[in-house]
């Protein structure tokens, strides 16, 4: 019975991680409607930014790699709408998921040659920090992902719904000419757009990086999960990316726990298949 | 308008004809000929994806899977020594047409992104079945499948491990099935179907089962894609769940895409693409991954319809020349 | 301009079937092809691999190259990158042989080197290799050699270890789903069975995505064995054996090979006492000097520790090079095997794997015994260190 509530808490942290990474998938969704696959390779950035300061700063000072971090994937994923994205603005969907697919093989493929083909791990001082709440242990590391995908989530929903630029942002996507025609600058909202969303992807792999390995493809697994992930929620809705991501986790670790570890992750997807039987478009649509 | 227009035309398909029938004797070698059967076979997988994309408007992701399943039915089957390889493959064709059937019939009633990653699930599960069903598939490596082997038909004697011959062998089906699909478009399912994409409500007032006819088109294109893999399986003599993985069927995407979506010569030029530009690359080393993803950015930003897409836009007239 | 589509068309097949004729430069030299991945997820594996195979030739061409009948040759080592895919690896091979004419091909992935075995005869191309994959020496093809042992001589190791040491009865296991881990839990599995032992249950785990297997721990704490397998690369073993040690499991863990230097530091000697392991000669103490020769040249030619795979493939090009000598050909792929299998095993200033011979089948003969862990390092099983025999 105690292995239930370690299971369910697994899965609680499993699925704050999964929030996260489609959190900016989320946003770009969204708002864009582009299908950025390119995420994958910003989350794999943002690992080995984050396992560079480490290793220069040292490891008491990870946690001040996460603003940093954020930042150089905001400036990188304005980059990637400027030069790549914004030609393709008005192409069907099946180009643009292939210009954010060949953006992440040259992400991978630069990093490989950057970085390296060695699997690297990031020496954070909480992996090793266990806490023990009766029948569950968790490690500090797998806390701050929960407590750093509630903040951005919380941070991310308050500033679209509520702020000023949010309000300007969710404008450029209902419509681009009639936004301009009030005075939004719909480039730079676009720039803001992308920005954020590769933001959180990094953000992502700072927090759970050091609870990996970290190598030029690691970011192909969370890119594919996260994508389930909004699929599962209703692609565009942000409270359907974190939902989406919980459940994701839940299903994935009692399914490993209770049925079997080797087919874990077919419970993730195949949950996907199931929801969408039901509810072609999700369990939480716009 | 009748004979006159069409003149031209059919001399430029039989010279193409010619050139691809004298392939083995230009380009000398395994290697080249081994490239240029992969690309038949890739050629099969890839109008079918591109009659899947050009009759529900939809990506699918699921090709890949239906490609790994083709194989490894044919596969198995000869393994185990149920069937030879032409029977096997055979009920490698049928076989995948009827998962392609059953995945359909749920999938179809999704739309657009989400039809995309459902089916990209789909792929994922088959991929991991097939390498943790260890006493049905092998579980990474699948070797010892005899293939066609050697044939005496009516005195003459076909040796398929030959290069040369399984080349023509994948030709004849790569010819096969541009013919039959060809049909298919041009044929009143054909019709219905471009009815349905165009506009679906319409198309449903005047009788049409929209439902019926999506399903039937993602189940025939399985079949394809089931042949594809059962050719695969046989030429390699050695398969690997890698196969049906979300990889193909992204490789396959790209395919359509670069090659030009929705026309039969782009369904040619992408494989070739594909399959010839790391090739070309070899010599860039660990280079090549990113110098592969710009060529892959720069061609989609730059020619959004394809290469054929691109050069059919150039002049009118051109579009007449190039299916 | 209506033929302009039809040449740019025509063009892109002319270019795309290699017509533009290949000038070859014929050089006094042998040409021999290294196929893996170069890039990807596997090319820890792969460029290691290739490194040691250039520091072999390297090595080899600058003691004056090899000797047949009187001329001396060097040796080119020309790779190429199959991105661990079974396809490409047979392109590979066509290329290479079509382009160079290579009498022996070096694979080590085992899905490339099934498929490489499929046609490697025909092709009269000797396969040559550290892939574990038992069906490459199990469907009588003659022209194969493994640079290792099958996986069945380290498992029964481990499961004798277990057994006679640790006195198992029951056991459990911990593996990483990957198919090297796969094969390794399913043959301890099997020699465990054998020796009269149960099995209680296995936990899996992806060890390229996780660092934090407690969960699975705790489960297999709860089966209560007698000892543990633990089937995994070298920093997973490692957690792992740290985590288990946390969580209050303190039976006796089986490791594998794949269990390195890296993963004893992150275990802690304190954690490995009376673990079970199988010895190599990395192990012996002093470490032998074709070893030691070989780590110290890799970290100054390439930067970097080096890997086991870079190991094994070093020593198998010396002993091609030594085969090819005493065969006095290097063109003959059975010819070259029989003088492989002559040659070894090769001086001790390049033994970097210790191959002692090979089977009728092709599978490697390789220095293996069961170890214990004392004081955080590998001895036999009265407590020696191992040390270099002859």
């Amino acid at each position: 019975m105690d292995q239930l509530a370690q299971q369910l808490v697994n899965g609680l942290i499993t699925g704050s991680a999964y929030a996260l990474m489609a959190l900016g998938l989320a946003l770009i969704y969204g708002i864009m409607h582009v299908a950025n696959f390119a995420l994958g390779g910003v989350y794999m950035v943002g690992a080995f930014l984050t396992f560079y300061f480490v290793s220069w700063l040292g490891s008491p000072f990870y946690l001040l790699s996460l603003p940093l971090v954020m930042i150089i994937a905001i400036g990188l994923g304005a980059l990637t709408e400027r030069f790549a994205f914004r030609l393709v603005r008005e192409a069907p969907h099946a180009t643009t998921f292939i210009v954010a697919l060949g953006l992440y093989m040259i992400l991978e493929g630069g990093s490989s040659v950057v970085f390296g083909h060695e699997w690297k791990t990031i020496p954070s001082p909480y992996n090793d920090l266990v806490f023990k709440l009766g029948p569950v242990s968790v490690t500090f590391q797998r806390l701050l992902i929960f407590v750093v995908c509630a903040v951005l989530s919380l941070a991310v929903y308050v500033g679209i719904m509520k702020t000023m630029t949010g309000k300007m942002i969710r404008a450029a996507s209902q419509n681009h000419d009639s936004a301009c025609l009030i005075g939004i600058n719909v480039n730079r909202m676009c720039l803001l757009t992308f920005g954020l969303g590769s933001g959180l992807a990094a953000a992502a792999g700072t927090m759970i990086a050091p609870t990996f390995m970290v190598g030029p493809a690691m970011g192909l697994g969370p890119i594919t999960k996260a994508f389930v992930v909004i699929v599962l929620g209703g692609m565009g809705s942000l409270q359907g990316a974190i939902a989406g991501g919980f459940i994701l986790g839940m299903v994935e670790s009692l399914g490993a726990g209770y049925i079997s570890s080797m087919y874990k992750d077919a419970f993730a997807f195949g949950i996907l298949i199931v929801v969408l039987i039901f509810k072609p478009t999700g369990l939480f649509q716009r | 308008m009748g004979r006159k227009y069409l003149r031209p035309r059919i001399w430029i398909y039989l010279a193409l004809a010619a050139l691809l029938f004298a392939l083995p004797w230009i380009v000398t070698g395994r290697y080249g000929i081994y490239l240029a059967t992969m690309v038949g076979i890739f050629v099969i997988l890839v109008i079918s994806l591109n009659l899947v994309f050009g009759f529900t408007g939809q990506i699918s992701l699921a090709h890949g899977a239906f490609y790994g399943i083709g194989a490894y039915t044919c596969g198995i089957l000869q393994v185990k020594g149920i069937l030879p390889f032409w029977p096997a493959l055979v009920v490698a064709i049928l076989f995948t047409g009827i998962i392609g059937i059953l995945v359909g019939i749920p999938m179809l009633r999704t739309r657009g992104p989400y039809f995309a990653i459902g089916t990209m699930c789909l792929g994922i599960i088959v991929s991991l079945v097939l390498l943790n069903w260890q006493s049905l598939t092998g579980g990474t490596s699948l070797g010892g499948i005899a293939g066609p082997g050697r044939m005496n038909i009516g005195g003459w004697e076909i040796d398929f491990l030959s290069s040369k011959t399984y080349y023509y062998l994948v030709l004849i089906f790569d010819a096969l099935s541009l013919f039959l699909i060809y049909r298919l478009i041009h044929s009143r399912i054909g019709r219905a179907l471009i009815a349905i994409r165009e506009e679906e409500e319409l198309a449903e007032s005047i009788g049409v089962n929209p439902m019926k006819f999506k399903v039937l088109s993602f189940g025939i294109a399985a079949m394809f894609a089931g042949l594809g893999g059962g050719l695969y399986a046989g030429y390699m003599g050695a398969i690997d769940p890698d196969i049906a993985s979300v990889g193909t069927s992204f490789n396959l995407l790209v395919m359509v895409l670069m090659g030009g979506a929705g026309t039969i010569m782009g369904s040619i030029v992408g494989p070739i693409l594909l399959w010839m530009i790391p090739e070309w690359l070899q010599a860039a080393q660990q280079y090549r991954p990113l110098i592969f993803g710009f060529i892959l950015l720069l061609i989609i930003i730059f020619m959004p319809r394809g290469i054929v897409g691109w050069v059919r836009g150039l002049h009118p007239k051109i579009s007449d020349w190039i299916p | 301009m209506k033929k302009m589509g039809w040449i740019f068309v025509f063009g892109i097949l002319l270019f795309a079937f290699g017509i533009v004729p290949q000038l070859l430069a014929k050089e006094k030299e042998v040409v021999i092809g290294v196929i893996g991945p170069l890039t990807g997820g596997a090319a820890f594996l792969g460029v290691d691999a290739l490194n040691g195979a250039l520091m072999a030739t390297d090595e080899i061409n600058a003691a004056g190259g090899i000797t047949i009948a009187g001329q001396k040759l060097k040796i080119r080592m020309e790779s190429y990158d199959d991105e661990a895919t079974p396809a490409k690896s047979v392109a590979g091979l066509k290329r290479m042989k079509d382009r160079f004419d290579i009498p022996v091909v070096i694979a080590n992935v085992s899905g490339s080197a099934i498929a490489i075995t499929e046609i490697n005869e025909r092709m009269g191309v000797l396969w040559c290799g550290f892939a574990r994959h038992p069906g490459i020496t199990s469907r009588g093809n003659k022209l194969v050699l493994r640079m290792e042992t099958p996986i069945t001589v380290d498992t029964d190791l481990a499961a004798k270890g277990a057994v006679e040491i640790a006195k198992a009865k029951t056991f459990a296991s911990l593996s990483d789903t990957g198919d090297w881990a796969r094969g390794v839990h399913d043959n301890f599995v099997k020699a465990m069975e054998s020796r009269g032992a149960k099995n209680l249950g296995t936990e899996w785990f992806d060890m390229r995505k996780d660092t934090d297997f407690r969960v699975q721990i705790t489960k297999v704490k709860g089966l209560n064995p007698n000892v543990v397998k633990v089937a995994a690369y070298d920093e997973a073993s490692g957690q792992i054996v740290k985590q288990c040690r946390e969580m209050g499991l303190m039976v006796p863990l089986v490791l594998t090979t794949g269990f390195q230097s890296k993963g004893e530091e992150i275990a802690g000697a304190k954690n490995l006492e009376g673990c079970i392991n199988v010895l190599m000669p990395g192990n012996f103490d002093p470490p032998p000097i074709g070893l030691a020769n070989y780590k110290a040249n890799y970290k100054k030619r390439f930067g970097g520790e080096t890997a086991v795979y870079g190991e094994l493939v070093y020593e198998l090009v010396y002993i091609m090079a030594r085969g090819m000598e005493k065969a006095g050909n290097v063109n003959d792929a059975q010819k070259i095997k029989e003088g492989m299998k002559a040659a070894v095993p090769i001086e001790k200033e390049h033994r970097t794997a210790w191959l002692k011979g090979w089977m009728e089948n092709g599978d490697g003969i390789l220095w293996r015994d069961i170890a214990i862990y004392k004081n955080g390092r590998r001895v036999l099983r009265d407590g020696r260190p191992a040390s270099p025999q002859d």
